[in-house]
């Protein structure tokens, strides 16, 4: 299964990547002249394939463009979680002291917001539409997950030989967590990373969905589904295609996730079942997708 | 374990302060004048001058920002634009329609969610199980947004057999949908969950020691796994309130629910910050107080948890 | 009516006469009228208020024109005045300054006290009252008013124009002429509240109103459902009604899908139906000759603010004349609309049909004509023009999908428009600063039938000026226009009014350019079979008086079942 998901994030990082060379019309031009007098939106099949919205835009060319939106939304607000929270929770675990305690009562605090109300408000309040601050805001309530999970993994290894070996030869802090910790780390980041974004893209699908998110003209699967609502009794197909978009591509990267932490690191699974709550209520609970999710669950 | 319960509610006090201190930096970032939106679009410059000072929004920042704590302190969390009333009122209002939608959204994730894991975990790799797993991973993966609507087309419009939405005073007609879609998400991932920690369980020791003893399958797992198990759930359940609350503000926009998620996404696009904030405060307050709860709870159902 | 935030919006009509005329509109008279029943309407957000010092919008004042009587009212569905709490017309003096009122003495707040011009005097300050903090507040509408401007300093505790001559005369001075008073008198800022109510709800007037209408507020439950029922002393005709039941929080979209399942009758009374809803109503034998369409008395403008640049060139602001496709809008509100090239909109006296004096094509374009002014301006590939964004008001997918086509548009020139939506309020907040917004797509609907109303609240100097809080979104303001305008406004020869007002259109398009003017809409509505006798109203939102139910009510509740005794 993780194969298939792997097929298919290839095969849409392509397409997203050649969309501007593909033999796509303009995802923005609207073919006002082809619409009926009425300015219903033409059905699947005919002139274009999926079908074109009311303003006359060509639905296949959106759903691709689309994907360019949420693969960059996915990708950068999660690298940018992934750095700050690997960066901070590696730090906070290795040093301890006040700034683990200044690190796990900020999580804390962040795990009590409702997070999709609290990423709404500050959207809304901040500027709205913008995709730097959509990314922002997903990667701001995201970190924190990821520091307590690193920080909980940097505290098991510190305690085991190689570490204590690294110490013993004198090297220093710096020294230590570059080579003897980092790369122990690897597997889990990349396999929480995947996870993740599936959590980023599902996350911004839902701002975007409320209205708060890319902007029009701007293709985005969300923001399809939203305009097309209305119209979904008549024109089902503009609700369908780019809800069933978003549905393969957090699968798909949901699947890879799952096998990669089977391949990679098996230790993951313990890892993985002391934060699930936390992870639960921070990076899901802003997506209503729940990352992380692992065989062996078990409260410690 | 007094002193765990003493210092987990210190530690809620400390969050929440947290919280409010953060919202409070936030609704100091809304562009434009609050007296300004307080007064109404039309208002007059003479009529924002006077609410600018009903409001004390020309005292220094800091007293502002006592005030605003001593007032949250005693459940005050702001007045309304929008509705002309106190925040919390209006909330309160809202919340039972929430409450409601919550509950039975649980309703659906245990009732879906813990069969489907029991029966996988009792026979890993079966059809069944292999079916499960995709099922779960679909439901998970699906926008809530998305299947809500594809859920009120089905059966709203083409059977069509439930309503379009709407509250209907609370009707289970009304609540089946939105519940169901709240719940999907839920179900997959307490199958998953459940059949995880089933499946762990039944390789460990003790499990083998009543295997051992010569009980039937039946036996150990309705005597052993199973109650084990659900401690799992039992604790997670309260950690996911978090996740209940986004799903609210989700289904409720999808399904013109009247709850006090839909009320804080309409007051976004009427820049009623103050009842924002004091949704956020509230969900907040939701949330800390569960885990504080479950936590402590948890000390008595499980004595393995240990105090740190 | 103020500003509207996008098509959908976009409620009140002009224009019974003319619809006959056409044969447009189908009234659903069918039949003899019978008493009783309850009419089940929705609207999508909670009412604001019921004060009729506050509401500034049509949901607020669907409700509030059942509750509540002002001295003057629309005769039927017309746009003639005739009295209504006033005993008569009022006697205005010759020198049009001083109307003096006479009031009926039979007309009973729903508390049973009688009404006196007292009451009106009470109503009305507070209404004008900045601590009522209402719209009205320092407005054009009443501060002609003797004494209001006074009032609204501080500088006096009363308005010195409002005079209560005896209990049943009211004598009202202005300080200059003005032709659209009496349909000022009529907006229900008008409606007349008892004070006593004010003083027992507290601060809470909003939602514990009391008039003198047809019906009474029965029953408010926020976010879910308003009642009213029918008043048992009230002095007009009675209507059929016994009760409506308003649900809340039922998307228009929503509302129309019930309908069809027999759950609703009227769905969101005070708004046009939304594109999806008319595209399938109208290909539906059962409904496509019931739905209702009357010309919106609207004005849908890109607005220019000339000092702000690049805007300052006038030629710039000349070009954008020829680049707007108005029937590709027309398009997108599914043909219920009309391209209108001037500032006044159909049917309202003055506005002059096919006025298009810039020689515009079908659409409303001349694209060569608007390169060549960009060239002229001094812009080309080596120099060109910025990206501008177009601020736009957003509430329905509708106003996204009108602004793209604009943007598209303006491709054709070499002009990037970045889109720029945001919520209702944030979005008059920006656009009613000067030097805020240098480019917004704003629309204008009507308050009373008069050309005064087109003008003088968003194209005078005086509504440019910040402090009056106009809708002068260009913040236009050429003191030779200003002249027509105040010649016209107290202007006692209509005919000669009219031209006045023509003029005025003639200085705004040919020579000034502070609008694109777009397009004028048709206002659509449709009620379940059941429903008769539903008109659609030239000024008012929702009238409820002329209709009668028959047959079963809607399934649609609990929440009306729950609410009946």
């Amino acid at each position: 299964m993780a194969v298939g998901g792997a097929i298919f994030i290839v095969l849409l990082v392509v397409v997203a990547l050649l969309a501007p060379v593909l033999p796509i019309r303009d995802p923005n031009h609207g073919y006002y002249e082809l619409l009926p007098s009425n300015g219903a939106p033409l059905a699947p099949g005919g002139t274009f394939l999926l079908g074109s919205d009311p303003n006359g835009r060509d639905l296949l060319s959106r759903i691709i463009w689309g994907s360019r939106t949420a693969l960059f939304i996915g990708f950068v607000a999660n690298g940018l979680a992934l750095v700050v929270g690997v960066t901070v929770g590696a730090l906070a675990g290795y040093l301890r002291g006040w700034f683990e305690t200044i690190l796990m009562r900020l999580t804390d605090i962040m795990m009590a917001f409702p997070v999709l109300l609290f990423s709404i408000a500050i959207i809304s309040i901040i500027e709205r539409g913008s995709v730097l601050v959509i990314v922002a805001v997903i990667a701001l309530f995201y970190w924190t997950a990821v520091a307590r999970i690193v920080r909980g993994q940097v505290l098991s290894l510190k305690e085991r030989e190689f570490v204590e070996a690294g110490r013993a030869l004198g090297g220093g802090p710096q020294h230590n967590l570059l080579h003897h910790i980092l790369p122990h780390l690897v597997p889990i980041i990349i396999v929480y990373g995947t996870i993740g974004i599936a959590t980023s893209i599902s996350t911004e699908s839902i701002l975007s969905y409320i209205g708060i998110g890319v902007q029009a003209p701007t293709a985005d699967w969300g923001k399809m589904v939203a305009d097309g609502q209305d119209f979904m009794f008549l024109a089902p197909w503009l609700v369908i295609f780019p809800g069933l978009m978003i549905l393969l591509t957090v699968l798909a990267f949901n699947l890879i996730g799952d096998g990669l932490r089977d391949a990679l690191d098996p230790r993951a699974r313990a890892l993985f079942r002391g934060v699930i709550g936390g992870v639960a209520a921070g990076g899901a609970g802003l997506a209503g997708q729940r990352p992380g999710l692992d065989s062996g669950a078990e409260p410690t | 374990m007094t002193a765990y319960i003493i210092r987990r509610l210190l530690w809620m006090v400390l969050v929440l302060f947290g919280v409010a201190a953060i919202t409070f930096v936030i609704a100091f970032l809304v562009p434009g004048d609050p007296a300004r939106l307080y007064a109404g679009t039309n208002a007059s410059p003479a009529a924002v001058k006077i609410i600018h000072h009903q409001l004390g929004l020309d005292r220094p920042l800091w007293t502002q920002f006592g005030d605003y704590m001593w007032r949250v302190l005693h459940l005050d969390f702001g007045f309304s634009y929008r509705y002309q009333t106190p925040v919390l009122p209006a909330i309160l209002q809202r919340f039972p329609a929430t409450a409601e939608l919550a509950l039975a959204g649980v309703f659906f994730e245990l009732i879906i969610g813990l069969p489907i894991g029991i029966l996988s975990a009792i026979r890993p790799g079966s059809f069944w199980d292999r079916a499960t797993m995709v099922f779960t991973f679909v439901a998970l993966a699906a926008p809530p947004f998305w299947l809500g609507l594809l859920f009120l087309f089905f059966f709203g419009v083409v059977l069509p057999v439930l309503p379009i939405g709407g509250y209907g005073g609370g009707a289970p007609q009304y609540l089946l949908l939105p519940a169901l879609t709240l719940g999907l998400g839920g179900a997959a991932y307490y199958a998953r969950l459940l059949r995880a920690s089933l499946l762990d369980i039944l390789k460990s020791d003790y499990v083998r020691t009543a295997w051992a003893k010569g009980l039937t399958e039946r036996q150990v797992i309705q005597k052993h796994a199973i109650p084990n198990a659900l401690t799992v759930i039992v604790s997670q359940l309260g950690m996911d309130l978090g996740y209940f609350l986004a799903g609210v503000v989700v289904i409720e926009t999808v399904f013109a629910w009247p709850g006090i998620g839909k009320q804080a996404v309409d007051a976004i696009f009427t820049l009623d910050i103050p009842l924002v904030m004091g949704t956020v405060l509230f969900g907040a307050l939701l949330i800390v107080t569960a885990n504080v709860v479950v936590d402590i709870s948890y000390t008595f159902l499980d004595p393995r948890v240990r105090y740190n | 009516m103020k500003r509207v935030n996008n098509a959908v919006m976009a409620v009140l009509g002009v224009g019974a006469i003319v619809l006959s005329a056409c044969g447009n509109s189908v009234s659903n008279t069918e039949g003899q009228p019978v008493s009783g029943g309850t009419l089940l309407v929705s609207f999508k957000d909670d009412l604001k208020t019921l004060d009729p010092a506050i509401g500034y919008d049509t949901d607020s004042w669907s409700i509030e024109r059942a509750i509540y009587n002002g001295l003057l009212d629309y005769k039927g569905f017309t746009t003639q005045l005739q009295p209504d709490i006033a005993a008569s017309m009022p006697v205005i003096a010759t020198d049009g300054k001083t109307y003096t009122f006479k009031l009926r003495k039979d007309v009973k707040f729903s508390n049973g006290r009688g009404v006196t011009a007292d009451d009106f005097k009470y109503s009305w300050e507070r209404m004008l009252d900045p601590k009522t903090a209402g719209p009205m507040t320092g407005g054009s509408f009443w501060g002609g008013i003797h004494g209001a401007q006074d009032f609204f300093n501080g500088a006096a505790t009363q308005i010195s124009g409002i005079k209560v001559v005896d209990p049943y005369t009211l004598e009202v001075d202005l300080d200059t002429p003005n032709q659209s008073f009496l349909n000022i008198v009529a907006m229900p800022f008008g409606f007349v509240i008892p004070k006593e109510a004010v003083a027992s709800a507290g601060t809470d007037y909003s939602h514990k109103p009391v008039g003198t209408g047809a019906f009474v507020l029965d029953k408010w439950t926020p976010g879910q459902l308003i009642v009213i029922k029918k008043n048992p002393t009230y002095f007009g005709t009675k209507p059929y009604l016994d009760e409506i039941d308003a649900q809340i929080g039922v998307t228009p979209e929503v509302g129309y899908l019930r309908m069809q399942n027999n759950q609703m009758d009227i769905p969101q009374p005070d708004l046009t139906i939304p594109s999806a809803q008319y595209i399938s109503l109208s290909a539906n034998p059962s409904y496509k000759n019931r739905i209702l369409k009357t010309p919106n008395v609207d004005i849908w403008y890109l607005a220019m603010n000339a000092n702000m640049k690049p805007f300052d060139n006038k030629l710039v602001r000349q070009a954008f004349e020829y680049v707007v496709n108005k029937a590709n809008q027309i398009k997108i509100l599914n043909g219920r609309g009309v391209v209108n090239n001037g500032i006044q909109a159909p049917p309202m006296p003055g506005y002059v049909p096919n006025y298009n004096p810039l020689g515009l094509d079908a659409n409303g374009q001349n694209i060569q004509k608007a390169k060549d002014l960009l060239t002229q301006a001094g812009y080309s590939a080596s120099h060109p023009f910025p990206a501008q964004d177009l601020v736009y008001a957003k509430a329905s997918a509708d106003s996204d999908r009108l602004a793209a086509s604009i943007q598209q548009d303006f491709q054709q020139v070499g002009v990037t428009l970045n889109l720029k939506g945001l919520a209702f309020n944030a979005f008059l907040d920006i656009t009613g600063k000067p030097n805020a917004t240098a480019l917004s797509y704003n629309g204008w609907i009507q308050d009373f039938p008069d050309p005064s109303d087109f003008i003088d609240p968003i194209l005078t100097c005086a509504a440019a000026n910040v402090t009056a809080n106009g809708g002068n979104v260009a913040f236009y303001c050429n003191t030779n226009a200003d002249k027509l305008a105040d010649q016209a406004r107290g202007d006692t020869n209509a005919a000669e009014r009219l031209k006045l007002y023509q003029q005025f259109q003639d200085i705004i398009v040919t020579q000034d350019f502070p609008w694109v003017p777009m397009y004028s809409t048709v206002e659509t509505n449709v009620a379940a079979p059941r429903v008769h006798g539903y008109q659609l109203h030239p000024v008012w939102p929702f009238v409820a008086t002329s209709i009668w139910v028959t047959g079963t009510a809607p399934s649609a509740a609990p929440v009306s079942a729950s609410a009946s005794p």
